[in-house]
């Protein structure tokens, strides 16, 4: 009773005061200037409670018995990883982690999780599921045995390829994905696992035994956090992920080293079309040195703030949209990342003032580092980013989250509790500072994606090496030019071998051996020997790959038939492959595509690894070849055909020089992309014309 | 809406509804409400787990309330009242608001428009002020005009033009009623608005936002009298409006014939639409339909799911919801085909789960799952101050009853097998249907 009257008091006194307040200005409420703030109510951050089972997988719960539910939200903390010909495979694997295991299909998990009126959202970084409490133990046995034992079945990897291959065919129309491709693929480069872009060609590549690998290597107690918020103590959860995830082992993760990301040489306009567009997708972007935990975060987040990072009164928007109307919203964003953060300001903005837009977007950049700002920007930043820490503390889920961040990035256990002080302390001479140390006006992708007609407009914004346009999936677009009148598939041809010691001469080789070495990726190298008889009667190859002088690999075809030795074991090849082989043998094939059935044109020209190239491209049934001749020389420097799996690879074919007396010059490096390394194939010596023996062409001779 | 998405047909909006549901719980929502003199509803609800308050005005005007030649004026309206006002300088209710660290904004439907601002709670008071200059005496000039009328431009072309499937929900609802205002979308005609003059805009203003039309919702940190008593300082004041507010009263005529048209883009896959007449929404015959596709496709268990997407492997994804509205509105079916495939063969599998639903009463397994799912969505429902202002007063302007945030649960849990199965027969009638294919067409560049 005593609690409920001072209460009672309290109110009592307040509502009197409010009363008489009213009673006075009855009609008279001045209007003319906003009323004053009460006192600044008390926020009160949470403290959760962190746990860990014995085998490292770490439990960390907020208790709330507001409603009769709980969540469970497992965060797996790996380094990202390059996935290099397989790009979208963390994606795949997303889509597939919930698609079966050895007891349930697929269907039966989503069955069994909507039956109890539960949700379970899986994907490749852990799982998101929620159920009402009463429904606990049974959703999780659905949840770990699906998190557990996926057993990825082949016919749905199959399914999901066929859909994720539907959307992609749709990126082309949809600006939003281009510009998010572009950004990706500029500011980190496909040497960065943030800068690959999963295309038609790498979701092919994607394959079961993939995701079997890397569940097996990522998924892993000792790099997990199990985040448990609701209606649940936290020795209840404790025991129950001990119950559902306690028989999960460790493993060890691979680290992967990332290459820094690269700032762009200038002002880079990076452009990608697309027809009839009625607005321009403008992101201007850069890589910034801001991970979590930075010393100077608050001030980050504030310059960030000002600039355009969400306020409605931020300047971006206060030019672009409430002054100029150039667009429906202009805003900026700068987050930090444990890899590599960036910083992207952007717009959609109507075609016709694209340029302009990118005059205000560019003054706005410089201004913030040039002038410093007005202290009342400061103090609405401040009150703008300390209201939106109050507003997420009405998810529950918020303060899990800071304690996960806490452990993920190695913070103080403090880092939340003063965030308002250290955002208090940020002076405008810190945001001026942190302006000129994080963003570099002079180093910028420029990505626009709109229509082709305004690409005039941009080229006064570039100061790089002109403009570069890319595809709808963040890829160079080198445009095609038409090949000088009377270019024919035979002239390109005959240029070609003219510039290795003639057609003729080639026709008349019985066979080459060649030696020298092939290495994958930068690690590993093994000896390489290939033999060819390319008589009519008696064609045949004969490749060997050897660890000092121990052949680890050997592969040899003839007309009838093909073998290949590997780790002791030898298999044979299916017709197809050997017939393939056989048909690739010939030296001169290229001199005779049209006999073999190909029809050749002459595409064009265009630019290959800097060097203008003719190209010509063959065609029989589904097959397609397609070739580069350099231009300079008419030597072939570029090839892209089907290899022995199906897929189609391109090699590249370096420095030609002449083996032996007869002239004849041979490529001494061909180098392609296998399994996401570089496989370089290198001649040391080559014989032309060799004697064979007997046994030249066995598996083992 | 004034910096989100209008109540915007997507796929993903879809599928979330009817995963999500459920606006009413298991634990009671609490709340005073009372009128002013003038007529302006007010709804408190008190809850001091957070040091935050959420001050919304929900006028009852929508793009139904719009003239035939001034379509698009509700939501350009929208816009232009964060102009300024007599005291308030334009820009200053942003700066305002985010000053004391809150964030504001506004959204506008069919039905109505709704305002908000989420603040600390020791800032309720300056809500109140804002809201009740907005309502007193916004100030509309022609610089605003000027402004938001491109603004308006750029927010259609970039949710609608330069949006795949953009046309979408704007084509169906232009199909799907020929009389009724719904036939076009709260983003209006760019000309109507181009058209409109400063005289038009205060007319809507006079007739609309006034106290009688209007719902002031809050929620959060407040102490229910000390809030009654700023409420009456700040908005006993502002005269009522006393016109008659105009609604439409046409009804819709039933189709007696398949309508079926396709409509050529950019866009590569094909999508097949299939839009149903349904009752409004809070009628008995609503919450069958509501069930029915929750059956097709609440989840990725539900029957379209697996049907189409997972064992015919024809299509994306696959899905059908209520598309409620205050007038008779519409069930949406959809689907995205994968690459390749005929869109007739992805309706024909649609129509056919139509007819099972028709012919077959749905097992007592669905029945508990159905129940669950709405268990599960009505308890864990209502967790933000935002969102429980919002559904509270939704509740009272549309069925007089804001304690439905508690008890619309029952009307669903009150639904049989048999109930579904009627209301499949009674409202999925091809007849009645209208059937749209988005195809691409081939002489669009890329």
């Amino acid at each position: 009773m005593k609690l409920i009257s001072t209460t009672l008091l309290r109110r009592a006194g307040f509502f009197a005061m409010a009363l008489a307040v009213s009673t006075l200005s009855w009609g008279q409420v001045d209007r003319s200037k906003a009323p004053e703030a009460g006192p600044a109510p008390e926020l009160k951050i949470g403290t959760p409670t962190k746990l860990k089972l014995d085998n490292g997988l770490q439990v960390i719960v907020v208790e709330n018995h507001r409603m009769p539910a709980v969540s469970w939200n497992m965060t797996l903390d790996y380094p990202p990883f390059l996935e290099t010909d397989k790009a979208g495979l963390t994606s795949i694997a997303s889509d597939m982690m919930s698609a079966g295991t050895e007891t349930r299909t697929k269907a039966q998990i989503a069955e069994d999780v909507e039956y109890l009126g539960a949700s379970f959202r899986a994907n490749a970084r852990g799982f998101f599921a929620s159920s009402l409490s009463k429904h606990t133990g049974d959703l999780l046995r659905i949840v770990s045995d699906a998190i557990l034992n996926p057993t990825f079945p082949e016919e749905e990897l199959e399914k999901v390829k066929k859909q994720v291959s539907s959307g992609l065919a749709n990126t082309p129309t949809s600006p939003g994905e281009i510009a998010g491709n572009l950004v990706s693929a500029t500011n980190f480069g496909s040497l960065h696992p943030y800068g690959e872009v999963m295309t038609e060609e790498t979701l092919e590549n994607i394959s079961r035994k993939d995701l079997v690998e890397y569940h097996k290597t990522y998924f892993r107690p000792n790099a997990a956090y199990l985040i448990v918020v609701g209606d649940i103590t936290p020795d209840e959860a404790y025991a129950k992920a001990n119950a559902h995830f306690g028989k999960w082992y460790r493993g060890d993760i691979p680290y992967t080293r990332i290459m820094p990301a690269k700032f762009p040489t200038g002002n880079q306009v990076r452009f990608a079309a697309v027809d009839g567009a009625a607005q321009s997708t403008i992101n201007i972007t850069q890589p910034v040195p801001f991970p979590p935990g930075h010393p100077d975060a608050a001030a980050i987040q504030l310059m960030n703030s000002i600039l355009g990072g969400g306020a409605f009164s931020g300047r971006l928007m206060q030019n672009l949209r409430e002054d100029k109307a150039f667009t429906y919203g202009a805003r900026c964003s700068l987050s930090a990342d444990p890899v590599t953060a960036q910083f992207i300001a952007y717009a959609d903005v109507r075609s016709e003032v694209t340029d302009s837009a990118l005059v205000e977007f560019m003054a706005e950049i410089n201004r913030i580092r040039d002038e410093q700002v007005d202290s009342t920007e400061l103090a609405t930043a401040k009150a703008f980013l300390s209201g939106s820490f109050a507003r997420s503390l009405e998810n529950e889920g918020t303060v899990a989250r800071f304690a996960l961040n806490i452990e993920r990035y190695d913070l103080p256990e403090d880092y939340y509790q003063t965030y308002l002080q250290r955002l208090d302390a940020v002076t405008v001479e810190d945001i001026q500072r942190v302006a000129k140390n994080m963003l570099k006006p002079n180093n910028l992708n420029i990505c626009v994606v709109g229509s082709p007609d305004i690409l005039d407009k941009l080229r006064p914004f570039d100061t790089g090496n002109g403009i570069d346009q890319y595809d709808a999936f963040g890829r160079v677009r080198i445009p095609r030019t038409d090949a000088p009148a009377g270019t024919t598939v035979e002239s390109v041809v005959s240029r070609h071998f003219d510039a290795i010691g003639g057609a003729k001469a080639w026709s008349k080789l019985s066979g080459i051996t060649t030696e020298g070495s092939v290495e994958f990726g930068a690690g590993m190298s093994l000896q390489h020997r290939e033999d060819k008889r390319f008589s009519k009667k008696a064609q045949a190859m004969r490749t060997e790959l050897a660890m000092a002088g121990q052949p680890v690999m050997i592969r040899a075809i003839q007309p009838e038939g093909g073998q290949e030795l590997q780790m002791g074991n030898v298999s044979d090849m299916d017709a197809e492959a050997v017939a393939m082989m056989m048909d690739y043998l010939s030296p001169i094939r290229l001199t005779k595509m049209d006999k073999l059935g190909y029809e050749g044109t002459v595409l064009g020209q265009e630019e290959v690894a800097g060097e203008p190239s003719t190209i010509l491209e063959f065609v029989k049934g589904d097959i397609k070849e397609t070739y580069w001749f350099r231009n300079s020389d008419g030597l072939l420097i570029q090839q892209q055909r089907p290899s022995l799996d199906g897929s189609l690879v391109v090699e590249k074919l370096e420095m030609y020089i002449p083996f032996g007396d007869l002239g004849l010059k041979l490529p001494a490096s061909r180098s392609s992309a296998v399994a996401g390394q570089t496989m370089t194939i290198r001649v040391a010596k080559a014989s032309f014309n060799p004697e064979f023996d007997e046994n030249a062409f066995d598996l083992q001779r | 809406m004034r910096f989100t998405s209008f109540l915007f047909l997507s796929a993903a909006a879809a599928l979330a509804s009817s995963a999500a549901w459920g606006q009413t719980e298991a634990r009671q929502i609490e709340f005073t409400e009372f009128d002013l003199d003038n007529g302006l509803h007010v709804i408190l609800h008190e809850d001091h787990s957070t040091p935050l308050v959420a001050v919304t005005v929900l006028y009852h005007v929508g793009s139904k309330n719009e003239r035939t030649d001034r379509t698009g004026m509700a939501h350009f309206f929208e816009h232009l009242l964060f102009e300024g006002s007599e005291n308030l300088a334009r820009g200053e209710f942003d700066s305002y608001v985010e000053n004391a660290g809150g964030i504001l904004n506004a959204n506008t439907t069919q039905d109505r428009t709704f305002y908000y601002e989420l603040l600390p709670s020791n800032q309720l008071e300056l809500g109140l002020w804002l809201e009740s200059e907005r309502m007193l005496h916004a100030k509309i000039e022609q610089i605003g005009i000027d402004t938001q009328n491109e603004v308006v431009k750029e927010e259609k072309r970039q949710r609608y033009d330069n949006q795949p499937y953009g046309q979408l929900l704007p084509t169906t609802m232009a199909m799907a009623y020929t009389e009724h205002p719904y036939q076009w979308t709260p983003i209006g005609s760019m000309a109507h608005l181009d058209a409109a003059d400063h005289a038009d805009f205060m007319e809507f203003y006079e007739i609309f936002y006034v106290p009688e039309n209007a719902t002031l919702s809050i929620a959060g940190d407040l102490d229910v009298a000390e809030t009654r008593a700023l409420i009456e300082k700040y908005f006993e004041d502002i005269p009522r409006g006393g016109r008659d507010i105009p609604r439409p009263t046409v009804i819709e005529p039933a189709r007696t014939a398949e309508v079926r048209d396709t409509i050529y883009g950019k866009d590569r896959l094909p999508l097949v639409v299939q839009a149903y007449p349904i009752p409004a929404q809070g009628m008995p015959d609503y919450y069958a339909v509501d069930m029915l596709n929750q059956v097709l496709s609440g989840g990725e268990s539900a029957r379209l799911n697996q049907r189409v997407v997972e064992n015919d492997q024809l299509a994306l994804f696959c899905g059908a919801f209520s598309f409620g509205l205050e007038d008779p509105g519409l069930t949406l079916g959809f689907a995205m085909c994968n690459m390749g495939v005929d869109p007739s063969q992805v309706e024909a599998a649609m129509n056919d789960e139509v007819e099972r639903m028709k012919n077959e009463l749905i097992s007592e397994r669905e029945l508990q799952k159905l129940k669950n799912q709405i268990e599960y969505g009505f308890v864990t429902g209502n967790q933000s101050m935002a969102g429980i202002a919002e559904s509270l007063a939704n509740y009272h302007t549309y069925f007089g009853d804001a304690n439905l945030i508690n008890t619309e649960i029952e009307r669903y849990l009150a639904i049989t097998p048999e109930d579904i199965r009627a209301a499949a027969q009674k409202y999925y009638v091809p007849e009645q249907r209208v059937t749209l294919y988005f195809l691409h067409d081939p002489n669009s560049q890329p």
